[in-house]
């Protein structure tokens, strides 16, 4: 563009000075009537000339004017472009040819000449501006704030820039010639050796690297070097190296790095991690805790996604609400979460977000992650155990409670205080509330103590009151508190509890009954134990006697030196009963307990004792058998009243038998009378007999009936003496079934006789089918036999009125089976109705008074009763009851 | 001579039959009474030759009857005989005139013989 504007400035002037001059010699020619030649050569010079300003254009130009002229003006026809001498087109034309050709020749001869002195001309600019240049960068080099150093091969410098040495403290020429390595920090040394040998392996490719340096006065120097290795004249490498100082990044650097650090540790010991979310571009950053807490992998991508993803389900709805409101309407938000992890656990997740501005103006949250499940699960246990206190309490009845001095006021009161004093929960209680609901007489002791304990600062008091219940009823409360002390020293608070006693004070009541009855008990006891004369004994595994309690001794019960002797060998009886001994012996052996073994041996002086030993076996925590332990008692006065008894029983039964030998005594001429009169019948029977065979025609007929009557008779005489033996019979008693009719009708049998011949008319009502009884027939008999007897005594004296007696069976209320014997006799004086069945009693003349001392017995043996009914009429009853027999009873 | 009626007194059934039975066998003719209160109703009180009782009766005993048909003028002879012999009621029974005395169990024939005794005493008496 601007060869063609120059071209333009030189073109212009050449063609206009140029179609000047070829306007002067065309006047000139025409005015000289030159010759078509000559002008044609006098417009070649001229177009030659003006060639010479530079432009071919502007010279083509004047060719083609020129041209023109000569045809118009010097070509016949004059003034017309035609040519038609044909000698003059080619002067034309070698015209064009010359001075097309001269043009270029002079034009190319002035562009030579014209870049000669372009050249020149550029040559002497450039070597003043080459050293004016050299003197700037030498500037530079020397005073550019960085550190320029050159090193050849081996490292050692070939120049530095003055900034650069003075930075390390040094003039140029201290460090010119030195090796570079020795400014740098012992262990830099090595890298940067390192360095430089790569940079010379690899010339033109530059190395950066950051290395300590030493200044000369010690002080340390962070440096990033780039260096580049360079062909240096004569083909010798060398490297160039500039230096910047980077101690004060570097120290911020470090700064960062432990801050980040810091903050890294601080994340992973908060559980805290943070994210930062740009809502625009959808990026997302996490901290390296946050990937802990979600348990990712930290080469994840996060995103709020993946956030849901890792939601638990019930959670998800509320977070994608979260991330969809942030997106709509970027401000903070803040909400909690739950992650539910692949392992199947869960996580409380805590999440906090600032909306942000970046610098572009996007929306940018940055937040914070904190993992607080341990928070939650202690709030949770937290919850739980308030949740196990309320109910402690409530099962405890125990209620708790903060009580403010200054503001007379609760400051927290458990569930239980309000259900202990009927409060509402929902209300605020007054301090006159309170008072009224307590007892009035417990009321000032109540405070009395509560202002003591303010007073003196008692770390700890306990007072009792009564609560009046709305149902009129009163609870007991026992109160243990403690003081609270505020800023300023004073006491500030009382803290307690409220205990309901109400029932243990029942029970302590009760107890306190209890415990006196038993203390009374206990003092009975102990008389009894002093006393008594049981004594604890212990035997070993092999069954000796190991331990005696000690009062055994000082009574002077047992024998001394019993200690490490067997029982057996302790015991007088074992060869009189060797068969106890024997299963004694077995017991033990088996290890089973023993009750209740009775046996002989002798006292301290050597009388003989008997032992009744109860012994259970002990043995250790392992199940090894230790011996036995036992409790002995003396019964030595037990057997004696025993054999007492059995004698006595003895000699009751001796007695009986006596009497009822003494009553068939008695009965001798009425039972000789009874068998007397079937044998006098048998002997008359035995006649008639024989007179019936004994007539003249035997009538053998009567002499038959004669011989039934016999057998009959004789029958009758072996009943009444059977009955007779049987009372006379010393046996055992045996209880069988009876039907007790059966036994009056064998009484009556035997006594049949005796009421004739004492003229006593006997009647009898016996109920039928009365249930049967268990006893000893003979010992009945013998009962009914003596009150019968009684009865035909009592009357023997009687003239002026019908004796009569009278045998009656019947059930009486209780349902037992009674018998009553009913004289119309003399009677019994109402002194004599109480002692009249003891023994010895007798308003007889004769007979030792057994009688009825030795029916009731019997009867008693039975487990009846014998009673006397005194009548208005005359005479007495006698009556006996007895139990049914079980079976039948049943 | 016509067989003489023989009474026989005696509450007990068998000593009573068997007496009867024995002199039914030697050929007498018997009546029986079970108390001497129904003896005493009989209407062949007269007729009897000889009274056989037993001395223990519950009411009236043998000796009041003797008392007491001695009372009404009869001079009939009595044999008593008794479970309870004892020298007290046979020398009373004796004394009462009685003819004979036996202890049961007595032999047919000493029977037999107060009574024949008795019989001929009576037809004597009665002759007389």
């Amino acid at each position: 563009m601007r060869s063609q504007i120059s071209s333009l400035k030189v073109s212009a002037p050449q063609f206009t000075f140029g179609s000047i001059t070829l306007a002067v010699v065309t006047l000139a020619c025409l005015y000289l009537h030159a010759q078509f030649a000559a002008t044609a050569f006098a417009y070649l010079l001229v177009v030659l000339l003006f060639s010479l300003m530079g432009s071919l254009i502007a010279s083509s130009a004047l060719c083609v004017v020129a041209i023109l002229a000569l045809a118009y003006y010097f070509a016949p026809p004059a003034f017309s472009l035609r040519i038609d001498d044909p000698q003059d087109l080619p002067v034309v034309v070698a015209f064009f040819i010359v001075s097309i050709i001269g043009t270029h020749l002079i034009g190319k001869v002035r562009q030579e000449s014209q870049a000669a002195r372009d050249a020149a001309a550029k040559l002497r600019i450039s070597a003043a501006d080459l050293e004016d240049r050299e003197k700037r960068w030498q500037a530079i080099f020397e005073h550019n704030p960085a550190m320029y150093v050159m090193v050849d091969e081996a490292g050692t410098v070939l120049n530095t820039n003055t900034f650069g040495a003075a930075q390390l403290g040094y003039a140029r020429s201290e460090l010119i010639g030195h090796s570079i390595l020795g400014v740098f920090l012992e262990e830099d040394r090595e890298l940067a050796r390192e360095c430089i040998r790569a940079c010379l392996e690899d010339i033109g490719q530059s190395r950066t690297w950051e290395a300590r340096k030493v200044r000369n006065d010690g002080s340390v120097l962070w440096v990033r070097e780039n260096a580049k290795a360079m062909l240096w004249a004569d083909d010798r490498p060398i490297v160039l190296i500039s230096c910047e100082d980077i101690t004060e990044r570097k120290r911020t650097e470090f700064a960062l790095q432990r801050s980040e650090a810091h903050l890294a540790q601080a994340q992973e010991l908060s559980n805290t991690g943070s994210f930062g979310w740009n809502v625009l571009t959808g990026e997302v950053f996490w901290s390296k805790e946050t990937f802990r807490i979600f348990e990712l992998d930290p080469q994840t991508v996060p995103s709020p996604h993946l956030v849901v993803e890792r939601t638990h389900p019930d959670d998800r709805a509320s977070v994608q609400e979260v991330i969809d409101r942030a997106m709509r309407d970027p401000k903070d938000f803040e909400h909690e979460y739950r992650l539910l992890l692949p392992d199947g656990s869960v996580k409380h997740i805590h999440a906090l977000a600032r909306a942000t501005r970046t610098a572009s103006g996007d929306i940018e949250f940055v937040g914070a992650a904190t993992d607080v499940t341990a928070e939650r699960q202690a709030e949770q246990k937290l919850r739980r155990s308030e949740a196990y206190l309320a109910e402690a309490q409530h099962l405890s009845h125990t209620g708790s409670w903060s009580w403010d001095v200054h503001g007379l006021d609760f400051v927290y009161r458990s569930a239980e205080v309000d259900r202990l004093f009927e409060f509402d929960p929902q209300e605020t209680v007054s301090i006159e509330t309170i008072r009224s609901r307590i007892h009035p007489d417990d009321l000032p002791g109540l405070q009395e103590v509560q202002r003591q304990a303010i007073e003196l600062k008692q770390d700890r008091f306990e007072y009792h009151f009564r609560i009046l219940l709305k149902d009129g009823g009163i609870r007991r409360i026992h109160a243990v508190a403690h003081i609270v002390l505020g800023n300023d020293g004073r006491v500030s608070e009382l803290i307690g509890t409220h205990m309901d006693v109400t029932e243990q004070y029942a029970a302590r009541e009760r107890l306190e009954n209890t415990l006196a009855a038993l203390r009374e008990s206990e003092q009975r006891f102990r008389d009894y134990a002093e006393t008594a004369s049981d004594w604890l004994w212990e035997t070993g595994p092999d069954h000796q006697v190991t331990r005696l309690s000690e009062h055994t001794s000082t009574a002077g019960i047992l024998a001394t030196g019993l200690m490490g002797l067997l029982r057996w060998d302790i015991a007088c009886d074992v060869e009189e009963e060797p068969e106890k001994w024997q299963e004694h012996r077995a017991t033990l052996e088996a290890h089973l307990p023993f009750r209740d073994l009775v046996y002989r041996t002798v006292n301290r002086t050597g009388c003989p004792i008997y032992v009744r030993t109860s012994g259970k076996p002990f043995f250790d925590t392992n199940g090894k058998f230790l011996g036995y332990r036992g409790v002995s008692t003396d019964i030595t006065a037990i057997i004696r009243a025993d054999q007492a008894e059995q004698q006595l029983r003895k000699a009751q039964a001796e007695l009986a038998h006596v009497t009822r030998v003494t009553t068939l005594g008695e009965l001798t001429t009425s039972i000789a009378h009874e068998i007397n009169q079937p044998l006098a019948a048998i002997i008359s029977n035995a006649d008639a007999c024989l007179g019936w065979m004994g007539r003249e025609t035997p009538d053998l007929s009567a002499a038959r009936s004669s011989v039934e009557w016999i057998i009959e008779d004789a029958i009758r005489a072996s009943e009444v003496i059977r009955r007779v033996r049987a009372l006379a019979k010393k046996g055992a008693i045996e209880m069988v079934p009876l039907d007790i009719n059966e036994v009056v009708r064998d009484v009556i049998a035997l006594v049949t006789r005796e009421l004739v011949s004492h003229q006593v008319a006997l009647r009898t009502e016996l109920t039928a089918a009365l249930p049967t009884i268990l006893g000893d027939r003979i010992q009945l008999q013998q009962v009914i036999i003596n009150l019968v007897m009684n009865g035909i005594e009592a009357m023997d004296a009687i003239r002026d009125r019908k004796r009569e007696l009278l045998i009656q069976s019947s059930m009486d209320d209780m349902g037992h089976v009674q018998v009553a014997v009913t004289d119309w006799g003399v009677g019994i004086a109402e002194n004599d109705a109480d002692r009249v069945l003891e023994p010895f009693f007798t308003t007889k003349s004769s007979g030792l008074g057994m009688g009825l001392s030795i029916c009731r017995s019997i009867v008693e043996a039975h487990g009846g009763r014998l009673s006397v009914v005194r009548k208005q009429e005359p005479g007495v009853t006698f009556q006996f009851a007895l139990p049914l027999h079980e079976e039948i009873a049943l | 001579m016509s067989t003489p009626l023989i009474s026989v007194v005696d509450d007990d059934a068998s000593v009573r039959a068997a007496t009867e039975n024995l002199l039914k066998s030697r050929g007498y003719i018997v009546q029986t009474f079970t108390s001497a209160e129904e003896f005493l109703r009989s209407p062949r009180l007269k007729e009897t030759s000889c009274v056989i009782t037993d001395v223990q009766m519950p009411v009236m005993s043998g000796l009041d009857l003797l008392a007491e048909m001695r009372t009404r003028g009869h001079g009939v002879p009595f044999i008593f005989i008794t479970a309870f012999p004892n020298d007290r009621v046979r020398a009373s029974a004796l004394s009462a005139g009685a003819v004979g005395f036996l202890a049961k169990p007595f032999a047919g024939h000493a029977l037999i013989e107060h009574l024949d005794a008795a019989l001929k005493e009576n037809r004597n008496g009665g002759c007389t």
